[in-house]
């Protein structure tokens, strides 16, 4: 059956390219919005700031500390070599599954179902291989590993987040001078939230640009670069005077705002994460029909992800959230009147954390999801007046909706395009 | 595009309308002290202006009161109890409304306070007033509490409010209980109906520190969870 990639290759070729773009702006209007409107709604960034953040760092996620997540998505799901006698069934599934997704978003933001781009992929990918192909070719035990991961990654980022605001409680707020306090300590957070990132990128991200460090030299760099941010911050934070003043819209006084500049690096470390874990949702499966296309047919073991892909990731999330996300922020970060950036970013930190984590052990979670966590975590500190446990409601729900229907929608799309093309 | 998101879960916090009811209490004491200093030398008229400050006051405070209860349903999960929080509301929201009872029965009857009596009565009043803006400014204090993290110290500050609180509120009793006394003696000399509203305005003047110090102990439950 290699005639049907041989004959159709180009034309199957510019499909993926459309639906993975059409996924990744899916992506951008919907998921970048919520991942950054932490910041917006504490008055850490205006809405331009953070967009600029968001292409900056997205982009930088995706592309050193993307790669294990990417394929897990291309080949960690389903066991390739069951089908290598018919890659073109992985090329209309993984067609299938990217137009499943992004229509399923588009339905979901419409209605304004707080839905994971992660599920909605997973649940696809799962779906058309089962149905389509056979229940032997999905991976089980890693599937069973990722659906693990989605309630370990919110418990985990609430913990963390709890811990946070809570060291905050303890070493800054409650303290006789909590604005000295806070230009002593909040460097130390700057240097977590660097370490963190700089860690996972160094171990897991590097190899594919063709730097290769051994653990030791990962700890080594990762505290380097950490340090450096610290001293960075340390140094933005020396401009801060203990006096009240506005900031983007809202009066803060000197504690907030020297967490407000630490949120500044949260929120980079946070667009970062998502973009190291949630691009691949959309250049995963799209990885996977270049390589089968390009190869003639050949399911490929190992291969490089050529970059032009990640650049139809990144400029579709970019221009979803120029499009969409940018409005998302605009009304629903300034409708968050309570979160100041003592708050907000214990909770970003912890659930870029976790993100980044989860990256390097190549497992695909849901930011969102992960961010609602850790937002809940802090609320158990007491750190956050009123939390809306409606809305967590709906968003288990929409977690459990969206497997079936992902799955439903790329079986239905899987068949029709294997018709259409045998 | 709806506008609903994940973000959707930082929730409007009760605690901005929480102060502008606290505001609007403490705004109905004061109108009620101005009320009765006019209505103590009879001076109608600008007792009927005070009189008219107060039903406005107490028709903001209870706007408020059903915003909060509006927009405070179980699903929300808050830094604080919502039955604390609420039975505050409830008991805060009793300042604007006796001082809306009291104004009305005295501006109905045009009753007059005795010469004999009018000192003691201004200080019982004053006192009652004091207490009134004491459990406002604690309340008050509640949301540097919060956003200090619900510190020892802060709380510790609190709890010396309501102490003081307490101290105005026993002041008060006292007074009170003197100023009984005082007319008792004197009582025979009026008409019987008068001299039951004046205990009725004694009493529900009195009553003003106890909602006073009820608010203060919500308060330090409020705090201490």
């Amino acid at each position: 059956m290699f005639e049907v990639i041989a004959e159709h290759g180009q034309l199957l070729l510019i499909l993926g390219c459309i639906f993975g773009f059409f996924m990744a702006w899916g992506i951008g209007a919907n998921d970048v919005a919520n991942a950054m409107g932490t910041s917006v709604g504490a008055r850490a960034l205006t809405v331009a700031q953070a967009i600029m953040v968001a292409c900056i760092f997205e982009f930088a996620g995706a592309y050193l500390a993307g790669g294990e997540v990417t394929s897990t998505i291309r080949k960690g799901i389903i066991d390739a070599t069951v089908i290598s006698e018919t890659p073109e069934l992985l090329v209309f599934g993984m067609l299938a599954s990217l137009l499943a997704a992004g229509i399923w978003l588009l339905i979901a933001s419409y209605f304004g179902w707080p839905v994971s781009t992660t599920h909605s992929i997973v649940g696809a990918i799962v779906g058309f291989a089962a149905v389509g192909i056979g229940v032997d070719v999905v991976q089980w035990p890693k599937v069973a590993s990722i659906v693990a991961s989605w309630i370990v990654s919110p418990v985990m980022a609430g913990t963390i987040a709890f811990l946070l605001f809570t060291s905050v409680r303890k070493l800054i707020l409650q303290k006789e001078d909590p604005f000295m306090s806070a230009k002593r300590y909040v460097p130390f957070y700057m240097f977590l939230a660097g370490f963190v990132v700089a860690m996972v990128t160094f171990l897991k991200g590097l190899k594919h640009v063709g730097l290769d460090f051994t653990a030791m030299e990962s700890v080594a760099w990762a505290l380097v670069f950490a340090l450096i941010i610290a001293l960075l911050g340390t140094l933005l934070l020396q401009r801060i005077e203990n006096t009240i003043k506005e900031k983007n819209g809202a009066m803060f006084d000197g504690v907030e705002r020297v967490f407000a500049i630490l949120m500044v690096f949260t929120a980079c470390a946070m667009a970062f994460a998502h973009g190291s874990n949630d691009v691949a949702n959309a250049i995963g499966p799209l990885a996977a029909i270049v390589s089968v296309v390009q190869s003639g047919g050949e399911i490929a073991a190992k291969s490089i992800l050529p970059p032009w892909i990640l650049l139809i990731g990144a400029s579709g999330i970019v221009i979803g959230l120029a499009m969409l996300g940018f409005r998302v922020m605009m009304t629903v970060g300034r409708a968050i009147t309570e979160l100041t950036p003592s708050r907000g970013f214990a909770a970003e930190l912890a659930a870029a954390g976790t993100v980044v984590i989860a990256s390097g052990t190549g497992l695909p979670i849901s930011t969102t999801h992960t961010l609602v966590g850790a937002v809940l975590g802090v609320g158990l500190a007491r750190g956050i007046g009123a939390i809306n446990l409606s809305v967590v409601g709906k968003i288990i729900l929409s977690w459990i909706v969206t497997l079936p229907v992902g799955a439903g929608l790329s079986i239905i799309f899987f068949f029709a395009l294997k018709r259409f093309f045998t | 595009m709806t506008n609903e998101s994940i973000l959707g879960i930082f929730a409007k916090s009760p605690f901005v309308s929480l102060q502008k009811h606290m505001d609007i209490g403490k705004q109905a004491a004061i109108a009620l002290q101005n009320f009765l200093t006019s209505a103590g030398v009879s001076d109608w008229s600008k007792a009927k202006q005070y009189r008219q400050e107060i039903i406005d006051l107490e028709h903001a405070a209870d706007d408020i009161k059903n915003q909060i209860r509006t927009h405070l349903p179980k699903s929300l999960f808050m830094s604080v109890s919502r039955e604390d929080l609420l039975d505050l509301v409830y008991t805060m929201d009793g300042i604007p409304n006796t001082a809306k009872d009291i104004s009305g029965i005295m501006i109905g009857r045009q009753m007059e306070i005795p010469n004999q009596i009018a000192e003691q009565f201004s200080a019982f009043v004053k006192a009652a007033i004091k207490a009134a803006k004491q459990a406002s400014a604690a309340i008050e204090k509640v949301d540097e509490v919060r956003r200090g993290g619900f510190s020892s110290s802060d709380a510790d500050l609190l709890q010396d409010l309501v102490a003081e609180l307490e101290l105005l509120e026993h002041e008060n009793d006292d007074l009170e209980a003197a100023l009984r006394n005082d007319f008792f003696e004197i009582e025979k000399d009026f008409p019987a109906v008068d001299v039951m509203f004046l205990y009725d305005i004694f009493n529900r003047i009195g009553s003003l520190a106890d909602i006073s110090q009820t608010a203060g102990h919500i308060l330090i439950r409020l705090v201490s969870k």
